[in-house]
């Protein structure tokens, strides 16, 4: 990847795009309550402008072949680093699907069963200690102490 | 006080109830709060009806230890796992878990604790010793002491956690814009709701913080799946829970600055916990003379928003006993419960019942110490969470960031946001942006829009001569120059006069100038 | 000196009139409770109480103080779910939704639940009739207040006199909500110039009011009555029809300036629409029952609240009543 861009640039990008949408959608507040996202929308714009030159800035750095410093968390996003936080959010997504239609506990074995297996755990052990421990503390924390109902679940509802 | 209620405290607070409710009050609470999403405020409300049926005092106490005790509890999650437990502890998950990261959780652990046991005693006496003059200043804000307090809390969002000045800006703006969602109060107008009713209130802050700091944070985990499993546990992580004593001493202005501020914020309505650990943990970077050490593991970083957040929990009780106005929403709460023993808050509670309110505050007192023992001697088994395998940790904390998500409002529709809200966070943490400056501009985006549009109506169109004619408004637009412009000057000052100070000096000189 | 007297007889007639009308429901209810001689098998099972507001509200702690009382006349435990959001209508939208067993039923509070489906970009297809209104639990009666040592004004007359040519601003608890409504009936009514300035709560107002910064509390008995009796607030007028037990020599709106406006709210309780009227009966006479509670009277009493008991249609017709005052300034809210 010699014509790579800085992923500053893309960003940049997303954020002005993002920004004309809400801003578009600020037309159809009623008076005064359009001023103050509508600034704020302004600053976003801008700030995003100057995040892409930044961007380019370093895209040139690239494509003249200097290494471009990452510092701390951040990172080039390619799609090998990006697939297990992917796996991981669809996992959840799914469990919180899954909550409102089978229950909340029935869920939560099942994710927690999942997710271990994900996470490369081979323990049997484990898999019984983390998912009933866990239900148990929430049951009993939750449910017995503090009164939460917690979602049962369309099929049992 | 006289000696007859003296024997009457005594009586109340060393019943076996009493001391049952305050231990039972302060591990509830530091559990309570150190769970992500179970907040404060929640606890004191599910267990309202419990104290129903017990004595005044012992019910009373128990509601205000759980109150402390969950401030301090949020931290402990905040440093170990990236992950606060209250919205107050946000700020410290910056440094705390940096300090984590280095193998200094303990030590991290021991300074929250310290600073919290401070913050919470020292605004404890002054709600004991000055409850009834502090509480005319809680009257003396409104809407434009709100808009201003909003505005010095913002003027450090750009170079809060965040390598580029810009990228800290254009998070703090996705945060008030944040912050933005939902009706807007002064129209009735939905705003960017998408015909989600949930959003009507706004979008909740704690899935939104949980999303962003700790869904976040495990999916980054999720990236070395498979690599090093359990090596990186090889950190030290038997270091020692308390501070030396040049590191005491090296705090000690920040916790005793934190806990001004604090126990200040609490006592104001429109302002709580969370904004008094942000404004201190700003304040504290401000004055420090080790401004570059914040964000990386800094005890200072560490000390200013744990002592700021229990700080609050006492300055809250004091418009709340005195006026009858709560200065948080777990104080809010709190109102509920006095009224079900039947305490109207007023100048009765300090006459008629002198007794049972001065007993609550010694058992909130008490708490207090309780809490900074349990943290002390439970510091080495909290830091032992941190070598769990990330394997195991992982669901764990995702279960109860659903959980927690989901119980702040019964409501599935924060699951959704929790889980919208990582995703974000990922992304942004990904590409050099901290969640830092997002939750401080959705905390504070509604108090300086609210305020200032609030101040426009009270000012009857006059608002110059309105925002002049208020003498802590003068001071506190006063302040947000120095915020904004110090750095400026500083920068030309040390350019310009280096030479004649040694650079440190001159560095501290300068940021203590403003508050004198 | 004539208004005066038109003033007092005015207030006369009110008064028999109230007191005449309370007789009247007071003796007609005995002979409908037990008059129920069918027979169902209700309740087996906790009852499902839903709240639309945070725990530790008002309107959670005064059903929290119902339910002990209410378990007892039930036998079955009532637990109170709390789903607050969206204005309230995170709640009330389950509770329209909800199964009509009569295992769920919600407080309603009016006039907060008419904003909800009158804002015209609300898009909500539920309204009154997707509910049944079983019992109305209390009265929260609505006062006029300044801050005790404001010496502008020391009557009603003198702020509404004064607020004809000057602007004033008062204190509301939102767009829509019933301190907002009255402002806005004052100066159709009076041609005064309130100006609602839209707070967060009660906490923010009273500071606003109490520190200076507003000039004019709009607020409830409960929420005024400490800050009263410590000589922090002067309360000007009651904005009901009757005077309010707690402050017997401040005057209605009505009686002192001889403008309708009243403001007030209502928590009753409600069920989905389409239950059976067997159970909407006993649900009736088992809330009448706990709300007689002399314990539960007085708890209420030492928090300003009024207990009501106004049942099924009729209760409906005083919520008919408040929606038709909001339909009538849809044009002033915006809407």
């Amino acid at each position: 990847m010699i014509n790579r861009i800085h992923q500053d640039v893309v960003i940049g990008f997303i954020f002005i795009l993002v920004s004309i949408l809400l801003y578009m959608k600020t037309f159809d507040f009623m008076g005064e309550a359009a001023i103050y996202p509508r600034a704020l929308i302004v600053f976003m714009i801008v700030f995003a402008s100057l995040i892409i030159y930044s961007g380019l800035k370093k895209t040139k750095q690239l494509k003249e072949g200097h290494e471009v410093k990452y510092e701390g968390e951040e990172g080039p996003l390619t799609p090998s680093l990006l697939k297990s936080p992917f796996i991981t959010l669809l996992i959840v997504g799914v469990y919180a699907g899954l909550l409102s239609v089978i229950g909340f506990f029935p869920a939560t074995i099942l994710f927690v069963i999942a997710f271990l297996w994900f996470m490369g755990v081979k323990k049997w052990k484990v898999y019984v200690l983390t998912s009933l421990g866990l239900n148990l503390f929430i049951y009993l924390l939750f449910v017995v102490q503090l009164n939460v109902h917690l979602p049962l679940g369309i099929l049992f509802e | 006080m006289s000696p007859d209620i003296v024997s009457q405290i005594i009586h109340h607070l060393f019943s076996i109830q009493t001391m049952v409710a305050l231990v039972v009050g302060v591990v509830g609470g530091i559990l309570v709060g150190s769970l992500p999403g179970l907040s404060a405020t929640m606890a004191i409300a599910l267990l309202i009806p419990i104290t129903f049926g017990m004595d005044p005092v012992a019910g009373l106490t128990m509601l205000t230890a759980i109150y402390t005790a969950a401030m301090y509890g949020g931290s402990i999650s905040a440093i170990l796992i990236h992950t606060p437990g209250t919205p107050a502890s946000a700020a410290t998950s910056l440094d705390g878990y940096q300090m984590t990261l280095k193998g200094q959780g303990a030590k991290a652990i021991g300074i929250s604790t310290i600073s919290s046991m401070i913050g919470g005693m020292l605004s404890a006496l002054a709600l004991l010793f000055l409850a009834p003059p502090l509480s005319k200043v809680s009257l003396m804000f409104s809407a434009p002491e709100y808009f201003l307090i909003a505005i010095f809390g913002l003027t450090i969002i750009g170079s809060l956690a965040s390598k580029s000045m810009i990228k800290g800006l254009t998070a703090g703006v996705i945060g008030l814009l944040i912050g933005a969602i939902g009706v807007d109060i002064l129209t009735g107008y939905p705003r960017f709701t998408f015909g989600f009713p949930a959003l009507e209130t706004g979008v909740s802050l704690v899935p939104a913080m949980i999303g962003l700091f700790s869904l976040s944070q495990v999916m980054i985990q999720a990236e070395n799946r498979g690599k090093n499993q359990g090596k990186k546990k090889a950190l030290n992580i038997e270091g020692k829970v308390l501070p030396t004593w040049a590191e005491f001493k090296g705090i000690f202005a920040t916790i005793i600055r934190s806990s001004g501020i604090g126990t200040f914020v609490g006592m104001l309505p429109g302002a709580g916990a969370d904004i008094g650990s942000w404004v201190s943990y700003n304040e504290a970077k401000r004055f420090s003379k080790h401004k570059e050490k914040f964000g990386k593991g800094h005890i200072e970083g560490v000390a200013a928003p744990e002592a700021a957040n229990n700080a609050v929990s006492g300055g809250a009780l004091i418009p709340l006993l005195t006026l009858g106005i709560p200065g948080s929403a777990a104080t809010a709460v709190l109102l509920g419960g006095l009224m079900i023993q039947g305490l109207i808050p007023g100048r009765e509670l300090f006459t008629t019942h002198a007794d049972i309110t001065y007993s609550v505050i010694f058992g909130f007192i008490i708490a207090n110490i309780l809490m900074g023992i349990i943290g002390l001697l439970g510091a080495k088994y909290f830091v032992k969470v941190s070598v769990v395998s990330d394997a195991i940790l992982a669901p764990i904390i995702i279960t109860l960031c659903v959980v927690g998500s989901y119980a702040i409002n019964n409501n599935v529709f924060d699951i959704w946001v929790m889980i919208i809200f990582g995703f974000i966070g990922y992304f942004i943490r990904k590409t050099g942006f901290h969640p830092a400056p997002i939750i401080l501009g959705m905390v504070l985006g509604p108090i300086a829009e609210r305020g200032f549009r609030q101040s426009v109506l009270m000012a009857k169109g006059d608002l110059l001569g309105f925002y002049f004619s208020r003498p802590i408004t003068v001071v506190l637009m006063i302040l947000v120059l120095i915020a904004l412009f110090s750095p400026m000057i500083m920068n030309w000052w040390v350019k310009k006069g280096a030479g004649n100070f040694e650079e440190s000096k001159s560095d501290g000189d300068v940021a203590d100038n403003p508050a004198k | 000196m004539f208004q005066s007297i038109l003033a007092v007889l005015l207030f006369l007639t009110t008064l028999v009139g109230c007191s005449t009308q309370d007789t009247a429901t007071s003796s007609a209810n005995p002979s409908e409770g037990p008059g129920s001689s069918q027979k169902i098998d209700y309740p087996t099972k906790p009852i499902k109480l839903i709240v639309s507001y945070a725990a530790g509200g008002g309107t959670d702690t005064g059903a929290r103080m119902l339910t002990s009382y209410l378990e007892k006349e039930l036998g079955v435990p009532v637990v109170v779910e709390n789903k607050p959001g969206g204005s309230g209508w995170i709640g009330w939208g389950e509770l329209a939704k909800a199964k009509t067993d009569g295992y769920t039923i919600g407080y309603v509070n009016a006039p907060a639940i008419f904003a909800g489906y009158i804002k015209p970009d609300s898009n909500r297809k539920e309204n009154l009739e997707s509910f049944e209104f079983i019992i109305n639990h209390v009265v929260d009666v609505g006062v006029i207040a300044v801050r005790s040592d404001d010496n502008r004004f020391s009557t009603i007359n003198d702020l509404i006199e004064y607020a004809k040519t000057n602007e004033l601003t008062t204190s509301a608890s939102g767009v829509g909500t019933e301190n907002h409504l009255a402002a806005l009936q004052l100066n159709e009514k009076l041609g005064t110039k309130l100006t609602s300035v839209q707070f967060g709560g009660t906490a923010e107002s009273l500071t606003g009011v109490m520190g200076g910064h507003v000039d004019v509390l709009m607020a409830k008995v409960g929420e005024v009555m400490q800050a009263e009796k410590e000589g922090k607030l002067k309360i000007l007028a009651v904005a009901k029809g009757e005077r309010a037990a707690q402050f017997p020599d401040v005057p209605t709106i009505k009686e002192a300036v001889g403008a309708d406006v009243e403001f007030y709210s209502l928590r009753g309780i409600a069920g989905p629409k389409g239950m059976d009227p067997l159970i909407v009966e006993k649900l009736q006479t088992a809330f009448e029952n706990a709300m007689k509670n002399p314990e539960h009277v007085q708890k209420m009493s030492d928090l300003g609240l009024a207990i009501d008991g106004t049942k099924g249609e009729e209760y409906l017709q005083v919520l008919k009543d408040e929606e038709a005052i909001m339909l009538d300034f849809k044009d002033e809210l915006g809407w």
